[in-house]
């Protein structure tokens, strides 16, 4: 039994199993949810680069053959005329006229430098070093502004002695208006702040009108290269192929006040042509917004790469169309080499920007690229809602199964628990069988009321087995009593005649009284538990019992030396004296049987406990095997081999065990630690007395 | 006119035996083997004694049943038990049915005859007038030795013959009497210490009904019984 105990391995108990288990496999399902959602951003981002295409397209083909929308000037589309355009930049608010560039911010990097190259006037035939300017040109709301930086090593003011104009340093501005007549203005001045402009004649010397024009503003700076002039002008002056050409007229004596040079934004072999200003086209811009395309970016580049028309919100997230003039991106050459597309870029923080392009037909040429552009964090946040909303399903989900779980494999493990209880106290600790069935789980369809049906079943047909079993002493005494009656009477007939010899009688006499103590001594065993159920209880004194009983033993038992150890009275079972007679009575002989002749055995009551009583009969002889030492009181065999020669079978200790188990106590049998016999404990509960 | 005695006994060779011996004693016995045969006869005449082995053939209390029978046509018939099972004694007890005895097998004939006699003397006696010489008064006990009946206070209690002999062997040893004694007592075979010990609660149990402050039988633990009053 030990053996096998150790032999088994130490396991969680199924409770444990099942939850464990489930647990691994609700684990994975947040991960598999995660794994789906990822999965569908991917779809649904793909599914907006589909989208923004499609859009694209659309825009790409309201603006078919519109080639009037990109270019509104009658002048040929020549890549001359492109390539000398101004790009007129998108200002986000206005511009405060004062000189600096500051509030330029980003877009000073885009100036536009002229110099040498484009020297339209040089008196000194290269003697002087022509001056050299930057240029940069914004548009907002119906106002041209511009800012040049003009490096200049000698700043030469007008001199209000000098009625010509053309006698100090200053920005020229040509225009063509509305009628299609060039203007001219000089912006001009005495010292630095406020600049005059005048209207000038063709000769750039005297003014048209002696009055300065206002409506063109202007600040003039001196810095330490040169100057810069910042000014402003409507929009609405210059024609609808806003022509316009700014020159810088460069004095360096201030004595002589000849003009040296002229530096223009357009090169000598253009001389007669203006600049085009190349403003973002307020058509396609209402096309567009006509569109309605809102939450994303939508970006018309025409084919110089130039974003002509841009809505959406301009933020730093349109990297493709920010406010530059030319659009530098693979995506826009793959586009105008007529190559639609859509492309990912994946952001910093996790979501990704989808651009979708398409180009723009006129007729079979390319004449620009719709981009549309949209980031993808709506997706993103849908993803995390999502995100969200899994876990607080899971968390749910994986609490419910839990619960579930719990209770079913509590039940479970309730039921196998009370099924176990049940079956383990079928057998009372002699290994009796009490119980013919067990109730647990018994109607039970599954697997464990199927065990409990074959448990039933096991326990009836053993209950059969244990029932022949015990009424085996029985028939036997009745079928052994029958013949043996019939011998004794024969003998009795014998005796009484003398032709038998006496002796012969008398033998068969001690035989046949043998034979009965054997069968007696084997009812007794089978009937003591039925025996013991009828027997009146009653309170009385156990040590008095004993006094009496040992000094009563004494002088039926002259071979042996009893010895009592204990006190004379005051220990009080309930029980029945009898039956406590009986058994000291089986452990007496018991004890004198297993002694070696004239040696002492000694009956000694203790009270290891206030309610619990220990009397413990002890004898020198042979010892008892370890191996069957608890096994002695469950047997009907003998172990030992008696000394008084009579049959031993070893049903004294079963009896005396069983008379224990009555009185709700407990016997046990150890061999004495000296190695020199045998000592038999009795643990009886005691009781209190009744006075 | 010799008395009859009916042995009912399913053992041919022990019913032999019984018979044998009571005829050799004088009395005239019918044999049977079985309780329907039996009663047959039964409902004809009536024996003056019976002998009942208690398991008849297949009928395990088929001796109970004759008992049933003879008592409702009788009730002071008297009928001796054979017995085999300690278990079966308390059972005739359990009947409560007037002053039957047992024997336990295997059975002295000699004893069989001599409780077949006290039987029958018994049944005379109680018509016959009391002899006084016979009669032994100790205390509040009161023995009739020729009737074997005793009174407690002046009411009879009726012992089974078992029963008288054990009263009678406790009374005569003043110093008490040890289990082997009274085995010896009951003149029966193998007798179990514990066989003693149910007779004596019973015998406590019949004064205890009569006076319920009864306690004049102790128990000598380890030796035996003596009478104390």
């Amino acid at each position: 039994m030990l053996n096998t105990k150790n032999k088994i391995r130490r396991r969680l108990s199924l409770w444990m199993q099942i939850i464990a288990f489930s647990s691994l496999f609700l684990m994975a399902l947040p991960w598999l949810g995660y794994r789906y959602m990822d999965e569908m951003k991917e779809f649904l981002v793909q599914g907006q680069g589909d989208a923004q295409l499609l859009s694209a397209k659309a825009i790409a083909t309201i603006l078919h053959n519109r080639s009037d929308l990109f270019n509104p000037s009658n002048l040929p589309a020549s890549s001359l005329v492109e390539e000398s355009s101004l790009y007129v930049y998108q200002l986000d608010d206005k511009k405060v006229i004062d000189g600096y560039g500051s509030d330029w911010g980003p877009l000073l990097s885009q100036k536009r430098m002229f110099g040498p190259e484009s020297v339209v006037y040089d008196r000194t035939a290269g003697a002087v070093a022509p001056v050299s300017f930057g240029l940069l040109l914004g548009e907002h709301n119906e106002y041209l502004y511009g800012l040049i930086n003009v490096t200049d090593s000698t700043v030469v003011h007008r001199h209000p002695r000098y009625a010509r104009l053309d006698r100090s340093d200053q920005i020229r501005i040509e225009l063509i208006d509305q009628s299609g007549a060039i203007k001219r203005y000089a912006l001009l001045n005495e010292s630095p702040g406020n600049v005059s402009v005048y209207e000038m004649h063709e000769s750039w010397i005297r003014p048209v009108t002696g009055k300065p024009v206002y409506q063109l503003s202007a600040i003039w700076r001196d810095v330490a290269n040169g100057y810069d002039v910042e000014f402003r002008l409507p929009i609405d002056w210059l024609n609808d192929d806003r022509q316009l050409l700014i020159s810088v007229a460069d004095v360096n004596s201030d004595v002589e006040r000849n003009v040296d040079n002229v530096v223009a934004t357009l090169a000598d072999d253009m001389t007669g042509y203006l600049n085009r200003l190349i403003i973002r086209s307020p058509e396609l811009d209402r096309i567009l917004k006509g569109l309605g395309y809102a939450d994303s970016n939508v970006c018309i580049v025409d084919q110089f790469r130039r974003v002509r028309a841009l809505l959406g919100d301009n933020s730093s997230q349109s990297q493709l169309c920010s406010s530059t003039d030319r659009v530098a991106s693979d995506l826009v050459s793959q586009t105008l080499a007529g190559q639609s597309s859509v492309y990912r870029n994946t952001l910093e923080i996790g979501d990704s920007l989808v651009v979708a392009s398409h180009p723009i037909y006129q007729e079979s040429d390319i004449i620009g690229a719709v981009l549309v552009e949209k980031n993808s964090n709506n997706i993103l946040a849908q993803q995390r809602e999502s995100l969200d909303k899994l876990i607080v399903a899971t968390v749910i989900v994986f609490f419910i199964a839990l619960a579930g779980l719990l209770l079913f494999s509590s039940r479970l493990a309730y039921r196998i628990r009370s099924l176990q209880r049940e079956v383990s106290t079928a057998v009372d600790t002699n290994g009796r069988l009490i119980k013919e069935s067990v109730s647990a789980s018994k109607y039970s369809g599954d697997e464990i009321g199927e065990l409990s049906r074959g448990v039933s079943s096991l326990l009836s047909q053993l209950k059969s087995y244990t029932g022949f079993l015990e009424s085996v002493p029985r028939t036997l005494r009745h079928e052994i009593l029958n013949p043996l009656n019939t011998i004794s009477m024969s003998l009795q007939k014998m005796d009484a005649d003398s032709r038998f010899d006496q002796k012969t009688i008398d033998g068969a006499n001690r035989a046949l009284r043998q034979l009965e103590l054997i069968v007696h001594s084997l009812t007794e065993a089978a009937h003591i538990d039925d025996a013991l159920s009828q027997d009146e209880r009653e309170v009385f004194d156990l040590a008095e019992l004993l006094s009496e009983y040992l000094s009563n033993i004494k002088e039926r038992h002259l071979d042996n030396h009893f010895n009592y150890i204990g006190m004379a009275s005051g220990v009080l079972i309930e029980g029945s004296d009898l039956r406590i007679t009986q058994l000291l009575d089986k452990l007496k002989d018991n004890a004198i049987d297993f002694s070696d002749r004239g040696s002492e055995i000694t009956f000694e009551l203790s009270l290891p406990s206030s309610e619990q009583l220990c009397l413990t009969i002890c004898n020198f002889g042979s010892l008892i095997p370890n191996n069957i030492l608890t096994n002695l009181t469950h047997g009907i065999l003998s172990h030992r081999h008696g000394a008084s020669g009579e049959p031993h079978l070893g049903i004294g200790l079963y009896v005396a065990s069983r008379i224990a188990t009555y009185h709700n106590g407990s016997l046990e049998i150890i061999n004495r630690p000296e190695g020199d016999g045998v000592c038999v404990s009795i643990f009886l509960p005691t009781t209190a007395s009744n006075d | 006119m010799n008395r009859v005695i009916a042995i009912v006994e399913d053992d041919a060779s022990q019913r032999q035996h019984y018979a044998e011996a009571l005829r050799n004693s004088g009395y005239e016995v019918i044999e049977f083997a079985d309780r329907k045969s039996a009663l047959a006869s039964f409902e004809l005449s009536m024996p003056d004694l019976a002998i009942l082995d208690i398991i008849l053939g297949d009928e395990v209390g088929g001796g109970f049943e004759v008992c049933r029978y003879l008592k409702d046509r009788d009730a002071q018939f008297p009928i001796i038990f054979l017995t085999s099972r300690g278990d079966e004694l308390d059972k005739i007890y359990g009947l409560q049915l007037g002053a039957w005895d047992y024997q336990t097998k295997p059975i002295s004939l000699e004893f069989l005859i001599t409780r077949v006699r006290s039987l029958f003397q018994i049944k005379e006696s109680t018509n016959q007038s009391l002899d006084n010489s016979k009669r032994l008064q100790m205390g509040h006990l009161l023995v009739d030795e020729s009737t074997m009946s005793i009174q407690w206070k002046e009411q009879p209690i009726n012992l089974t013959p078992t029963e008288y002999d054990i009263l009678q062997a406790i009374l005569n040893s003043p110093d008490g009497v040890s289990i082997e004694a009274l085995i010896k007592a009951t003149k029966q075979g193998v007798v179990e210490d514990n066989t003693i010990n149910t007779h004596i609660l019973h015998l406590r149990k019949k004064f205890k009904q009569v006076d319920a402050g009864f306690n004049c039988i102790k128990t000598k633990y380890g030796f035996g019984y003596g009478w104390i009053c």
